[in-house]
């Protein structure tokens, strides 16, 4: 097992021996271990003898060429979405406009997390740039301890996205929408049939699963954008506006499917501006404004904190303020 | 990971490759809409039968008012009856053969089917008139001259015509066709009587003439146009699917969603590309076929198809050309539709593109513009007129190769500039992206350069190198000192300023990005050895495929043996051996070479090099000489293992510098090897005792060489 696996003698474990020789810049090494590591039976050996209570990794990929050692450099304990000190600045005819503002937050798993905020709070633009669809102006997000800006590909294997914007392909229909998409996440195709079967029962499109996307009401579509976004059963789910445009009854089974995502273990961020059901169905919140994030916690601790019982005078008291004196720091409760 | 690279993935139970499973999604997607169906199929239904009719009624209504008529000169008077006896006899025969008998007595100036011949004769009794210049400035469309030949029982006789003329062409090919006649019925008749071989009674050569001034020229010919009207219903078949698949998909919201997705950007729109050119192919098949069927229908096919007729290989050559174009012009349209962030906005794009490239086009088309080095490697401009040389049976071989391979690298690098827009942020959410950002120096450095940026520098270099190249051909004037000054700055701007000024622009770090790291001494004695031991097998290899062109190869460059021969040896090594070696192999092996390396196996990356490096020595001034590519590849196939194992271009610099000079400084000293005994006549084979020391040192050489540890190449992360 430790074959080429790396201990460096530190208390943080063993290291991913591949990640060191890059480090080290020792090429040489690298194509000895690129060479193991194209014999796949070797590294599925060492997993199956991988201590037990570490979960299999899927296969390697691009990014850390040895992720299915059960020793690598990646810190299980930690959360799996961290965002620290992300910035984002678009370029305008009136100068720089600062969309994200050095926000921070951690999410971990089974836990759904609100961002929440008004019309160009920086909600969007945070999701993208943890998807690495965005590049920060400074700053990173991890995601399952991936960078964003360095692993864009690993992040965006573990990610299920769900938006407003997202729309679906007229001409194919729902099966070849999900078929498609969980190949471009590597799904095999027997797998993915067996996923589908599972997510037509969960989200009952079985009916119309071969009719044209085209052809299906605005509800079906948002349950085969729902499934869409599982179809490689991904750890983590952001869901930009799930609700937006959408009747009583679909908000309501976009709020069940959040539900479902916690029960699941997934961790989930949500961006909404809904803020009486987003106080339902979120464990913590941060209560964003201007890029920066102002109060942080669960329905309770803000409650406390900002001294008023429901999200929307919480945010009429940061509009407010915001007219006429600067904002204290972000109040971390 | 299998699915990462595209190949076959079995072990996910895939049995396509990844890119091709994309591209059946998107073919998929765009062949279900009504719209992609109007365009492939109902158009051509539709379009072509109307125009056929409308075409047949105009030309019946104007048949009845005019017949083709060709305007012969004749030096003399002398010369006329000699002229209309055998033409008559001549038109008989062609008539007899083609099935149609033509009553002379009734019809004296032939039929309606047959063009009027007026000729032209100076008025003085004995001539005098010049001839070839009535041709040449179009007062005339064609001449013809008798006279005397060596062998008393053979008439001579001379067609001139203008080449850039179709009229004239046409009239030539009339002529020669019933002079022709004569001779054949001359065999069958000697062949049926058994006579003993004599020669045919009519030597018949012709000569084309450049036109002179300022010539309206003939009407433009319908087969010309054929070509055009093919080439831009491709581009209706590609405008669509283009759109559609890139800002269409970003407007519908599915852009975000599939971009959202852990496979590369570059492999979506490569998908998407290879969808719109199938598309753009399906429709310019569908327009083809329903051309031809009008074109028969209407039996219009000798007007629409040139002087070949429609024929098999009209059909492959069209189609393969209109591929060829597809794959080009597909490529710049998913630059401006990937970088439009609506469909409204990418029509806005491409309605200047589609006025723009109708230009060229049009231009091309006109009565005597003919191929040359600029237009070759004009995009459009080259495809039309090769196309027109098709349906004219008239292909160069140059300006063939030019025109296919500056288009191929002109959409290899359409499309590396496609990927760099497409779904990157500031298209996807309409940010602060601009066209400036395709030409943004990076701001990383990289350890060597991209595939695309590699492509870039081809597509730079091709064309210029036919340009400059064609250009020095032509200063025949200047002295020879200057002429190989003129042809060292040139090797110089192109292969050793170009890849560093790139190298600069695109932050590619020096020494790993052409490999310029310094060598062990045993490979400099590696590499100097191998220069002194491989030209024999170039020679034999340039020997074993053909003698005869060797010797045309040598007469090309007879004509400057003797000024070459009188320029000092120091300056001939240092213009055709240390330049040369040092500037192609800064580009051939140190940019394109580690560029390939890292991107592909290293033997794929040489054999890729040395094809490249090989192709480029096949262009000698105006004309090809493949036979050049095999010894010029081997060469290279060396070169390229001599930088792999070495890591650096210096010991290939010796080589290369080692064997051009070596071959120079024989040619120097030929007259004093002569009497030493060593050389020989021209085309014959090195001796055996010569091949095998060479061999022996070559492979001592190789071996040093293949011990050592090939220099890893550092990947950009």
């Amino acid at each position: 097992m430790r074959v080429v696996g790396y201990d460096d003698g530190s208390q943080n474990g063993a290291k991913c021996i591949v990640c060191h020789l890059v480090n080290r810049r020792d090429t040489r090494a690298i194509k000895t271990v690129q060479y193991i590591g194209m014999r796949w039976r070797v590294l599925d050996k060492i997993v199956s003898a991988a201590d037990s209570e570490r979960r299999k990794w899927p296969r390697p990929s691009i990014g850390c060429l040895t992720p299915s050692l059960p020793v690598c450099h990646r810190d299980l304990s930690k959360h799996m979405i961290s965002v620290s000190e992300i910035t984002r600045h678009f370029r305008s005819s009136n100068g720089p406009i600062v969309a994200v503002d050095h926000l921070s937050f951690q999410v971990q798993s089974g836990e759904v997390y609100g961002l929440l905020g008004p019309n160009g709070a920086g909600k969007t633009t945070t999701l993208r740039m943890i998807l690495g669809l965005l590049s920060p102006t400074s700053g990173d997000a991890e995601v399952d301890g991936f960078r964003a800006t360095r692993e864009p590909d690993e992040v965006k294997r573990r990610i299920g996205l769900v938006s407003a914007s997202s729309g679906l392909y007229q001409w194919l229909t729902p099966r070849e929408t999900l078929m498609f998409f969980a190949d471009l996440y590597g799904v095999a195709p027997a797998a993915a049939r067996i996923r589908l079967e599972e997510l037509s029962n969960l989200f009952d499109i079985g009916r119309f699963l071969d009719q044209r996307c085209a052809t299906l009401s605005t509800g079906q579509k948002q349950r085969v954008t729902l499934a869409r976004a599982l179809m490689h059963d991904p750890p983590v789910m952001l869901l930009d506006e799930p609700t937006r445009g959408l009747d009583v009854i679909g908000t309501h089974v976009v709020f069940e499917y959040i539900t479902k995502l916690r029960s699941l273990g997934k961790a989930v961020v949500v961006s909404t501006h809904r803020l009486d059901e987003a106080s339902h169905v979120c464990d913590r919140m941060g209560l964003l404004h201007r890029g920066r994030l102002k109060h942080e916690g669960t329905f309770a601790e803000l409650q406390q904190a900002t001294g008023c019982s429901n999200l929307f005078e919480m945010f009429l008291q940061l509009i407010g303020n915001q007219s006429g004196s600067t904002f204290g720091e972000t109040a971390h409760v | 990971m299998s699915d990462e690279s595209g190949t076959p993935d079995s072990h996910h139970g895939w049995t396509s490759p990844r890119w091709w499973r994309l591209t059946v999604k998107e073919l998929r997607e765009i062949l279900r809409d009504r719209r992609t169906i109007i365009t492939l199929v109902a158009m051509p239904l539709l379009i072509y039968p109307l125009l056929g009719v409308t075409l047949q009624k105009l030309i019946l209504a104007q048949v009845t008012r005019t017949r083709v008529e060709y305007r012969v000169a004749l030096p003399s008077r002398h010369e006329e009856p000699t002229f209309r006896k055998l033409f008559s006899l001549g038109n008989q025969l062609v008539s007899r053969r083609e099935g149609r008998t033509v009553d002379m007595q009734q019809h004296p100036q032939g039929t309606i089917d047959d063009p009027i011949i007026e000729l032209m004769i100076p008025d003085q009794e004995d001539g005098g008139g010049d001839v070839g210049k009535a041709v040449a400035e179009g007062e005339a469309d064609i001449a013809v001259l008798f006279g005397s030949h060596p062998d008393n029982r053979i008439m001579g006789m001379e067609i001139i015509y203008r080449s850039g003329s179709p009229v004239s062409r046409d009239a030539r090919r009339f002529i020669e066709d019933r002079f022709r006649a004569l001779n054949e019925d001359f065999a069958r008749h000697a062949l049926a009587e058994e006579t003993p071989a004599i020669p045919f009674p009519y030597d018949i050569r012709v000569e084309s003439l450049t036109p002179v001034g300022n010539q309206a020229g003939p009407p433009l010919s319908l087969a010309t146009l054929v070509p055009l009207i093919l080439i831009l219903m491709t581009v209706t078949g590609a405008v669509y699917p283009a759109i559609d698949l890139t800002a269409g998909e970003r407007e519908r919201g599915t852009l975000e969603a599939l971009v959202s997705s852990p496979v590369p950007r570059h492999e979506l729109l490569f998908a998407k590309y290879v969808a719109v050119v199938t598309v753009a192919v399906m429709t310019a098949v569908a327009n083809l076929v329903s051309m031809i069927v009008t074109a028969y229908a209407s039996g219009l096919e000798g007007l629409l198809f040139g002087s070949g007729g429609l024929s098999l290989r009209l059909v492959v050559l069209t189609l393969s050309l209109l591929f060829v174009f597809a794959a080009f012009f597909s490529a710049v349209i998913l630059i401006l539709t990937s970088f439009a962030r609506s469909f409204k906005e990418a029509q806005a794009y491409l309605i200047p593109l589609m006025l723009v490239s109708l230009a060229p086009g049009i231009i091309c088309l006109l009565p005597g513009i003919e191929f040359n080095t600029w237009l070759a490697v004009t995009p459009l401009a080259n495809i039309v007129l090769l196309a027109r040389d098709v349906f004219d049976n008239r292909v160069v071989p140059i300006w063939a190769l030019a025109t296919l391979l500056s288009t191929a690298l002109y959409a290899a690098v359409a499309l590396s500039a496609a990927a760099r827009i497409f779904g990157t942020d500031a298209v996807l959410y309409g940010g602060d992206g601009s066209w400036s950002d395709l030409f943004r120096r990076p701001e990383i450095p990289r350890p060597q350069a991209t595939l695309g940026q590699a492509m870039f520098a081809l597509a730079i270099l091709f064309p210029t190198f036919l340009i400059l190249g064609g250009t020095a051909s032509r200063l025949a004037h200047l002295s020879i000192e200057s002429r190989l000054a003129i042809n060292m700055a040139i090797t110089i701007l192109l292969f050793a300023v170009l890849p560093l000024v790139l190298t600069r622009y695109f932050a590619i770090a020096w020494n790993s990005g052409l490999s310029l790291r310094t060598a062990s001494p045993l490979s400099f004695i590696a590499a100097a050895v191998l220069g002194l031991s491989l030209w024999p097998f170039a020679y034999e290899l340039v020997l074993v495929q053909s003698p005869d062109r060797l010797t045309e190869f040598v007469k090309l460059f007879e004509s400057i043996k003797a000024q070459i021969d009188a320029v000092p040896l120091a300056w001939k090594l240092i213009a055709l051996a240390l330049v040369p070696a040092a500037c192609e192999e800064l580009f051939f092996r140190g940019f394109l070479q580690t560029t390939f390396r890292a991107e592909m196996a290293s033997p794929l990356a040489v054999i890729l090099s040395s094809t490249l490096f090989g192709l480029f020595h096949v262009v000698v001034r105006d004309a090809l000489f493949f036979e050049r590519f095999a010894p010029t590849c081997f060469l290279g196939l060396i070169l390229g293992i001599v930088c792999l194992k070495t890591g650096s271009v210096w010991p290939g610099i010796v080589l290369h510098c080692i064997h051009n000079g070596l071959l120079l400084t024989v040619s120097n000293y030929t007259e004093q090897l002569k009497a030493w005994g060593i050389g020989s006549g021209e085309q014959e084979h090195l001796p055996a005792s010569w091949l095998i020391g060479a061999g022996v040192l070559a492979i001592g050489a190789i071996t040093v060489l293949v011990m050592q540890r090939p220099r890893p190449v550092v990947k950009a992360t």
